[in-house]
């Protein structure tokens, strides 16, 4: 098997102040699959995922992400990385097989950014609705954006050249993209674990802050649909449809009912390790981030949960 | 006294304080909601789910209902200011209401 270690970004547990109201959002209007509840969280997956879930709502009094977690290939995986972090003085928490449903053995860490990180190595595999010998190619019953798998998280924080320097020498991500000052100051990087053109991304704030958690769709067409549907609904639109000139990616950016925001994306291209760092000037920052406008929307750097 | 058997739910006025803008808001119809359908630009617009915090404002007189919004941004500071989400004010009477932003606020460091 040629990718090891880290694998992707595969879930991501996020807070919301009115459960039934992002049930609702999630699966009639983002168009995930509800899988699983316990007593304190409600799991979802989208349609075209093998795992059990990628994503877990917990009620809260504020909004915002608990962690996002990576999948690695093997369980020793979990021991290497333990013990990488523990040679850099970074404190690890081992979380029990099961706390999730459906979900084995995790390690958490806070990244220098302040936000928590887990990892894992088994999760049950229900599968995508369809059967692995001769499959048509897609299931019945899909509702709304019919999002198609995990995409990305993108989080504010301080520290961020630290957390880069970690998330490659420890974890094995490649910095695909990043945006640099003029005094040669990374303020932002795109990092990618195996083939999509990020699994994660980290911009420099002052404060400790999730920014969006993103699923991918089949195309153009399909996010205006995700427009279409955003409008028959009221659901409240940040910008798009729209293409970002970091990772070429198709966009368009929505809130759910507590304002975490959500992305619906497609497009982009593969990463291999090989592949040179594309550098963005901050003064090009405009483009980078919203190709079509050439500047950004305020909320897009204000607007955080 | 005289009650009507089937009352007409009334428009409530609004008043940004320290400025001489005043918007009706419909029944039912949040504070933010209202700002954006009388002139944009307002009250800064965010989430719209009381979450974010960028519509922040002090509700200075007037009676309220308010929906679910981020403790992180209403949590009263050390005067009792009576912080709330304008995107989850839903008033009751006509308000007197302040811009309060959040302090720190998360705009990244991003400018050149």
């Amino acid at each position: 098997m040629a990718i090891e270690g880290v694998m992707r970004a595969g879930h991501v547990q996020v807070r919301v102040m009115d459960i039934d109201a992002a049930v609702k959002h999630y699966t009639e209007f983002y168009g995930m699959l509800e899988v699983a509840r316990d007593a304190s969280r409600v799991y979802l997956k989208a349609w075209d995922e093998f795992d059990h879930h990628s994503l877990v709502l917990r009620e809260a009094d504020e909004p915002g992400m608990d962690h996002v977690a990576f999948k690695v290939r093997h369980e020793s995986d979990l021991d290497r990385i333990q013990g990488e972090l523990a040679e850099r003085l970074i404190g690890v928490t081992r979380i029990a097989a099961g706390e999730q449903i459906g979900v084995g053995r995790r390690i958490a860490f806070t990244a220098p950014t302040g936000h928590r990180i887990e990892l894992y190595a088994t999760c049950e595999l229900p599968g995508n609705g369809l059967p692995t010998r001769n499959p048509d190619v897609s299931p019945d019953g899909l509702k709304g954006m019919k999002v198609m798998r995990f995409e990305h998280v993108l989080l504010y924080g301080p520290q961020v050249e630290e957390t880069i320097k970690l998330f490659h020498d420890v974890l094995g991500f490649g910095v695909v993209e990043d945006i640099v000052t003029e005094d040669g100051v990374r303020i932002a990087g795109f990092l990618s674990c195996a083939s999509k053109s990020h699994d994660i991304a980290f911009i420099s704030a002052p404060e400790t802050r999730f920014h969006h958690l993103s699923y991918y769709v089949e195309s153009w067409d399909a996010i205006m649909q995700a427009a279409d549907i955003i409008r028959k609904n009221n659901i409240p639109l940040d910008i798009g449809p729209t293409r970002h000139g970091i990772s070429r990616g198709l966009t368009i950016y929505f809130f759910d009912p507590s304002g975490n925001r959500n992305e619906v994306f497609t497009g982009s291209y593969p990463y291999y390790p090989d592949r040179p760092t594309i550098s963005w000037d901050s003064s090009e920052l405009g483009k980078a981030i919203f190709y079509f406008e050439g500047r950004l929307n305020e909320a897009f750097l204000a607007v955080t949960t | 006294m005289h009650f009507e058997s089937t009352p007409t739910p009334a428009s409530h006025r609004i008043q940004l304080i320290g400025t001489d803008r005043e918007f009706s808001c419909a029944p039912g119809q949040d504070v933010l909601n209202a700002s954006i359908r009388a002139g944009v630009g307002w009250l800064p617009v965010g989430c719209r789910g009381g979450g974010c915090g960028v519509c922040r404002v002090i509700v200075c007189s007037g009676e309220y209902v308010a929906g679910r919004m981020s403790k992180r941004h209403v949590a009263a500071d050390g005067a009792g200011a009576r912080f709330a989400l304008a995107c989850r004010v839903y008033p009751a009477s006509d308000l007197i209401v302040e811009l309060a932003p959040i302090a720190g606020s998360p705009a990244p460091l991003l400018h050149p």
